[in-house]
């Protein structure tokens, strides 16, 4: 199946979709893909079986999404804890993300068509070498694509990104280029693999388990989360259409904290600590280049 | 005009869920009240002693429970039940997370609280403050933690590594998981909650410690105002029966 559905809507979804829509959009929606293995347990098929079905599911959520005129997606494909699995399942899910990519890099006008921008975060090196080149090479493809982004979290934990971020910083100080005091939350979120992104509006998890599962950790903090009962890959657009009309309900009462939360950062900002993420991000940019020849 | 219409219907749909919202609410509240009145523990006392028989079938460890009060204005009588409650059910850190630091500024009221509602004065739990004193394995720490607590509290650690690493203490490429972890939890004062009841009808962390979040079972308890005891054992069996599969 495509990394973007054409499976349109029947009218009543339609409906659905225009309602909800009418009202606020999140910009920017989080998923917690959970379920995939329940399900082909329920249904008596392999496990890998459930994953490709969980796949089928994303490219329809990213349908909605771009109908509902939802931004940006984030979404929890693979964790470092998933590494360990048992072996087998390990090389199902890197066989499927490998032929996945490929797939995306023979998709090229269709996502531009989409104006769709992917981006992989998380620990890249800790995945085999031909999946990272794709990897990169979608990325760079589709760079320039602005109306819609979608970032993959693929060798990913919430708390692996906070410490190499720090690590990132802790570096700066001991090289000199920034001094203690420079580090702040607004410095911290832009060492994150995440820098790029505003912070999601809307987390949602299915398949009715209640944690986050190391799933961006910092980002979500101050956000509205959505637990869903059903698994991933029974999740419909109306169960989509339930979670953002939550949201709708919800966000006038997370302002308050969020500004409690942007309040004990102070003001602090210097050109020293511009220039250290500009270097940062040129450092990941060349990275990609080479990861991608 | 077609724009106009959906959001008509949108408006109207909001409008019914908040009556179905408030006739749910009112439900909940005349079932407690019932059960209360029926089959509720009467008095302080009588409610330590239910969670504490309760406790018997919990198999699951519970190092660390986290109350976020989130939208919540604080009531210290219904904090200081929580606290005993949590202590009989074997928990040895109890927090708790109001983002606006109002409880942490009623520490003093909290701790005469505590002192007035134990008979037993050697079974105070001690709140902040006593982090390394003697309130050890055998009575519970109780916390009181705000909004500075979380990102700014990884900040302040950043801060602190970068310190050892100016003075040498420290090399930055010996900066990892472990080594981060032990920082944070140490700043913080608390392990990880293995749970964590929110407060309000919506679920957000409202900043609470992120570090700490990472595989913490997150449950509603609607209102920590008049919380029963009889809704908190029915929470703890819930997070008895929850799976944690880390990954794997």
């Amino acid at each position: 199946m495509s990394w973007i559905s054409d499976h349109g809507l029947s009218w009543m979804q339609k409906l659905g979709v225009r309602i909800i829509g009418s009202g606020r959009i999140p910009k920017h929606v989080a998923f917690i893909m959970d379920g995939n293995r329940r399900f082909a347990k329920k249904h008596n098929v392999q496990k890998i079986e459930g994953h490709l079905k969980g796949f089928d599911r994303l490219s329809e959520t990213l349908n909605w999404c771009l109908e509902l005129g939802i931004k940006e997606v984030t979404v929890y494909a693979f964790s470092i804890e998933n590494f360990k699995r048992t072996q087998d399942e390990v090389d199902g899910l890197m066989d499927l993300a490998t032929e996945k990519f490929q797939r995306l890099l023979e998709e090229k006008d269709k996502l531009t068509e989409h104006g769709v921008h992917i981006r992989v975060i998380g620990n890249l090196d800790l995945l085999p070498i031909d999946l990272r080149r794709l990897m990169a090479k979608a990325m760079l493809m589709t760079k320039d694509n602005s109306k819609a982004i979608l970032n993959i979290a693929f060798a990913y934990t919430g708390r692996e990104e906070i410490m190499q971020g720090v690590k990132q910083t802790v570096h700066g100080v001991a090289d000199g280029v920034l001094s203690t005091v420079d580090i702040t939350q607004d410095l911290l979120s832009k060492t994150f693999y995440t820098n790029h992104s505003p912070i999601p509006d809307l987390l949602i998890r299915t398949s009715g388990e209640v944690r986050l599962s190391d799933f961006l950790l910092w980002q979500v903090s101050c956000s509205c989360v959505y637990f869903s009962n059903v698994l991933w890959p029974d999740f419909t657009v109306w169960d989509f259409l339930s979670a953002v009309f939550y949201y709708q309900r919800c966000h006038q009462n997370l302002k308050h904290v969020q500004h409690l939360e942007n309040e004990c950062d102070g003001l602090h900002q210097s050109i020293t600590t511009e220039d250290f993420v500009l270097n940062l991000n040129k450092k990941r940019e060349l990275y990609l280049a080479q990861l991608a020849n | 005009m077609a724009f106009n219409l959906f959001r008509a219907i949108l408006v109207l749909i909001h409008v019914i869920y908040d009556v179905y919202c408030e006739a749910r609410r009112a439900l909940r509240c005349a079932r407690q009240h019932l059960e209360d009145y029926f089959f509720s523990p009467r008095g302080l006392e009588a409610e330590i002693e239910y969670v504490r028989q309760e406790r018997k079938v919990l198999d699951k460890p519970l190092s660390h429970l986290a109350v976020i009060l989130g939208p919540e204005v604080v009531s210290v009588r219904d904090v200081v039940r929580l606290a005993l409650w949590c202590h009989a059910a074997g928990a040895t850190y109890v927090s708790f997370y109001d983002p606006s630091g109002q409880l942490k500024k009623n520490k003093f009221a909290l701790d005469d609280a505590l002192i007035s509602a134990c008979k037993v004065k050697s079974h105070i739990p001690k709140t902040n403050g006593y982090i390394n004193g003697y309130a050890g394995k055998q009575f519970p720490h109780i916390m009181l933690l705000d909004i500075s607590d979380g990102k700014p509290g990884i900040v302040r650690v950043a801060k602190q590594i970068c310190e050892e690493v100016l003075s040498k203490e420290l090399s930055p490429n010996e900066v990892d998981l472990e080594l981060f972890s032990k920082y944070v939890m140490k700043e913080s004062g608390v392990p990880e909650p293995e749970l964590a009841f929110y407060c309000g009808d919506i679920f957000s962390l409202y900043g609470f410690l992120p570090w700490h979040s990472r595989v913490t079972e997150f449950l509603p308890l609607h209102s920590h105002h008049n919380v029963s005891v009889l809704n908190f054992v029915t929470l703890l069996r819930r997070y008895n029966r929850c799976e944690q599969r880390l990954g794997t």
